[in-house]
């Protein structure tokens, strides 16, 4: 009974059917506003969702048991086994040289068993590997993944040099952001072709110091972290009305030609930012704008509220204050800020160990096509000699080969062969 | 009222058609059998969506047609997979298996149709104040459709494909028909494999993004990040097409590695050649016999995929605005900002010019270079017969002009440049966010191009 529940459970049926209730389970989620969340949601919280989700793990693990132990473990040669073959024949001889049979079979290579009555041959016995290695990436993938989803904890923050943060209970100082911006950046029409490759931040945890860019996620501590936008710092002071303003404003400006609008609490003061180009040039139907983004302009629109509601614009040059209409604009030190998302998760390097696994193993198996199982297996009792053969792909040019083959592998003349009835 | 003829005839036809695979199948003796499981299946099915249909109360209290859609696509697959279950079983499927299944396929070729069928002949009678009409010229036109079936039953019984036809084969065929054939278009717009592929879409652009936040990738929009342009590939309708023809094409792959994965027939040595060769023969005729219906099914899949494709990214042809001529009558004036819309905004715009009986359709886009492309809507090429005069001229998709007759992509930068498929250029200037012609220039190439010899005539 043993048998039968692992034989069951270690089963390509039962994956399938693991699998079509995942996709039924997606099927009936459609309907909802957010199928795939609510999906995942299902899988990682809910009760029945855990039964598939693990359900399905636990038969890819023993997939993986029951393959290896199916290709490694010597064959049982008897009768019964090779009549379970692709081919086999069977020749009542009373006298046969089984010694130059079984060793002309043992010549066949691979991992060879030979014994008084039977011998075996078993090439590819190893090619259970890259399915193997698919089926471990998938198992460590999906077990992280439920690691994950119920262990982390993200959040993001605006940092700027000097600055010092917690986080996952650690503090971790933000020493410098550094962004390759070009001097001269070009727009042409009105879609920006703008791109940041080079952005990093040095921060410092628990005595050591780490490089935090906008590449893949780098482990400083017990949290990840990496650099995931970039913006300006302006503080300005702007006088109006006979009032003084002072505030460090965060611009989130890029692209250029993106506005950045600031409500105050000042009497219901709005300001809004945008970078001026430097130069403009028109050709054909299209304008072309060049950009300062390291020492940039900004034309700025400060809307004073209240009943008089009139906007005030101004173009303010990098280290030089405007006026205009009442409203008066000083700029202090432009510096760079940029925003770091913390992510806590213990689970992340499996999940990209798992991926990795997966794409090895799904590479690796492409060599499927032409590393495989093959194997030629002989009994012989005295009185009938079996010579069985299968082959786990192309078994039907195997079987050909087999049978034109077989006079020279056995040492018999054409004579009368029982033989597997053709199907 | 015809309509509701024309509905029962068409969708009988259709049903019969399925029926006919199924009733073709098995040998005389099993007929009967096969027969009664399919007609049961069949009444069953059509009542109870037909009255699902009909009946206001039923109709409105199970009205949500997403899920009545969702589930005739899961049925419609289900059929179609069925081929490669029945592939994996060990063992031949039972008479009373096959029954069950016959009577099944029944009950889901009609029972989704028969709800649209019954929700739009209810609806066609309360429009036209003719509640009984309506059903009646419905049910004529069912019989109409099943007519062939009835009156042909004598040969139907007499012929039997269990050489052509295994059972993995069978189901997967009247899968396909049910994919190519399923749905009433009166009805319900929607067509299986569109919506499978929007729901491949939703799943990989959602799993996708999904992936990105765990990796802690996320795209940014102006920051770049590791593999966002791989994954925003694979986030794309590409991916989702391709997962939806590896969908489709599992089970006649299937069917076909089942059909040419046996060996031939081990024969005794003893055996006379000539006899053993005959029963090879016969043994790979039976193969290729057993290889028509999945070729067929290839082939109408494909198909389907295409029209699907199309569908999803189709061409995009605005229709020609009349031109405007000046008070002198001597340039036409085409602004580049009308009611219309912007020419900056990428669009491709036509404009026809009327010379005496004759149209002169123009087109116009704007080159990503910032200048303007203008020419005549044909080319020294093409030139369809007379009764395909909507093969003329260009269509739009995405960055390309495609020539709607031989199909050729038009890269917007060549615009104005003459030869091959191009479009005839017209000289033209530019004043004051205005395309100003000549009109005599026009007419002249106009002309010369009529006169041309073109190529082209094979349809």
């Amino acid at each position: 009974m043993m048998k039968s529940i692992y034989g069951i459970a270690s089963s390509w049926r039962l994956m399938f059917l693991f699998m079509l209730s995942m996709a039924g389970a997606y099927i009936y989620y459609s309907f909802s506003k957010e199928p795939f969340e609510a999906w995942t949601k299902f899988l990682f919280d809910d009760k029945l969702g855990w039964a598939i989700y693990f359900g399905l793990i636990l038969n890819l693990t023993l997939i993986c048991f029951r393959s290896a132990f199916d290709k490694l473990s010597p064959p049982n040669i008897t009768p019964g086994y090779i009549k379970k073959m692709d081919a086999y024949l069977s020749i009542p001889i009373d006298k046969v040289d089984f010694d130059s049979i079984s060793e002309k079979i043992v010549k066949l290579g691979g991992r060879t068993t030979s014994a008084i009555g039977y011998a075996s041959s078993r090439r590819g016995a190893w090619s259970f590997l890259p399915g193997l290695l698919l089926r471990l990436g998938v198992i460590v993938f999906m077990m992280a993944l439920f690691v994950s989803h119920h262990t982390r904890n993200s959040h993001e923050a605006v940092i700027r040099p000097g600055m010092e943060l917690t986080s996952a209970g650690s503090n971790v100082r933000i020493e410098s952001i550094d962004a390759r911006l070009p001097k001269d950046f070009l727009q042409v029409g009105e879609v920006a072709d703008f791109n940041v490759d080079d952005l990093k931040s040095v921060v410092s945890t628990d005595g050591k110091r780490y490089v935090i860019d906008n590449r893949y996620p780098k482990m400083a501590g017990a949290s990840y972290y990496r650099v995931a936008h970039l913006g300006y710092t302006l503080p300005l002071k702007i006088e109006f009305d006979k009032s003084e303003l002072r505030k460090d404003f965060d611009l989130d400006v890029l692209p250029p030609g993106k506005t950045d609008t600031h409500k105050l609490v000042v009497e219901g003061m709005v300001v809004s930012f945008v970078i001026e180009p430097t130069r403009t040039t028109e050709k054909g139907l299209l304008t072309g704008k060049e950009f300062d983004l390291t020492n940039p302009t900004f034309r700025v629109s400060v809307n004073k509220g209240g009943e008089d509601g009139k906007t005030v614009q101004l173009i303010l040059k990098p280290g030089e204050s405007a006026f205009s209409n009442g409203v008066g604009i000083t700029p202090g030190t432009l510096s760079i800020h940029a925003k770091m998302l913390a992510v806590f998760d213990p689970a992340l390097r499996m999940i990209y160990f798992g991926l990795i696994l997966i794409l090895v193993g799904a590479a690796s198996m492409i060599s499927r096509f032409f590393w495989y199982e093959a194997e030629v297996s002989a009994f012989f009792d005295g009185r009938v000699l079996m010579v069985g053969f299968k082959e786990e792909y192309y078994s039907k040019w195997g079987v050909k080969r087999f049978y034109n083959t077989k006079n020279e592998l056995l040492g018999l003349e054409a004579s009368v062969d029982k033989e597997k009835p053709s199907e | 009222m015809e309509i509701a003829l024309a509905i029962g005839l068409k969708e009988a036809f259709q049903f019969a058609l399925i029926a006919l695979l199924l009733l073709l199948y098995p040998v005389e003796d099993e007929k009967r059998g096969y027969l009664k499981s399919l007609f049961w299946g069949t009444l069953l099915g059509f009542s109870i969506g037909f009255v699902f249909g009909y009946i206001p109360s039923l109709s409105k209290r199970f009205s949500d047609n997403e899920l009545w859609s969702v589930l005739r696509y899961t049925a419609t697959i289900a059929v179609f997979y069925l081929g490669v279950a029945i592939s994996a079983l060990k063992h031949e499927p039972t008479i009373r298996a096959q029954r069950v299944a016959v009577f099944s396929v029944g009950f889901l070729a009609l029972c989704f149709d028969s709800r649209a069928m019954g929700f739009l002949v209810y609806d066609m009678g309360a429009m036209q104040g003719n509640p009984y009409a309506v059903p009646a010229l419905f049910a004529v036109g069912i019989c109409l459709g099943l007519g062939p079936l009835v009156l042909l039953w004598k040969q139907i019984a007499k012929i039997d494909l269990q050489d052509v036809f295994s059972p993995s084969v069978l189901t997967m065929s009247i899968g396909v028909l049910m994919l190519a054939t399923g749905g009433v278009k009166e009805f319900d717009k929607g067509d299986t494999l569109i919506a499978i592929e929007r729901g491949f879409l939703g799943f990989v652009s959602s799993g996708v993004s999904a992936l990105q936040t765990l990796l802690i990738i996320k795209p940014h929009e102006f920051i770049s990040t590791p593999m966002s342009g791989l994954l925003g590939y694979l986030s794309g309708d590409r991916s989702a097409m391709s997962l939806m023809v590896i969908l489709l094409m599992i089970p006649p792959v299937f069917a076909l590695i089942e059909a040419f994965s046996k060996h031939d027939p081990v024969l005794e040595d003893s055996a006379v050649s000539a006899q053993k060769r005959l029963k090879i023969a016969f043994f790979r005729k039976g193969i290729f016999l057993r290889s028509i219906p999945i070729m067929t099914a290839f082939i109408i899949l494909v198909y389907l995929i295409h029209a699907a494709n199309i569908s999803m990214n189709p061409l995009y042809e605005p229709v020609p605005m009349p031109v405007k001529e000046s008070d002198d009558k001597t340039k036409l004036i085409i602004p580049l900002a009308d009611s219309m819309g912007d020419i900056r905004d990428g669009k491709l715009r036509k404009y026809v010019y009327y010379y005496g009986s004759k149209q002169v359709v123009l087109i116009a886009a704007m080159k990503p270079d910032g200048t303007i492309g203008f020419c005549l809507d044909e080319c020294e090429i093409c030139r369809p017969a007379e009764w395909n005069k909507d093969a003329i001229g260009y269509a739009q998709k995405g960055d390309h002009l495609i020539c709607k007759y031989c199909m050729t992509p038009i890269a917007l930068p060549t615009l104005n440049s003459p030869g091959g498929c191009n479009p005839i250029p017209i000289p033209f200037k530019i004043k004051e966010n205005e395309i100003i012609v000549e009109t005599s220039e026009m007419i002249e190439i106009y002309k010369k191009l009529q006169n041309l010899d073109k190529k082209g005539t094979h349809l």
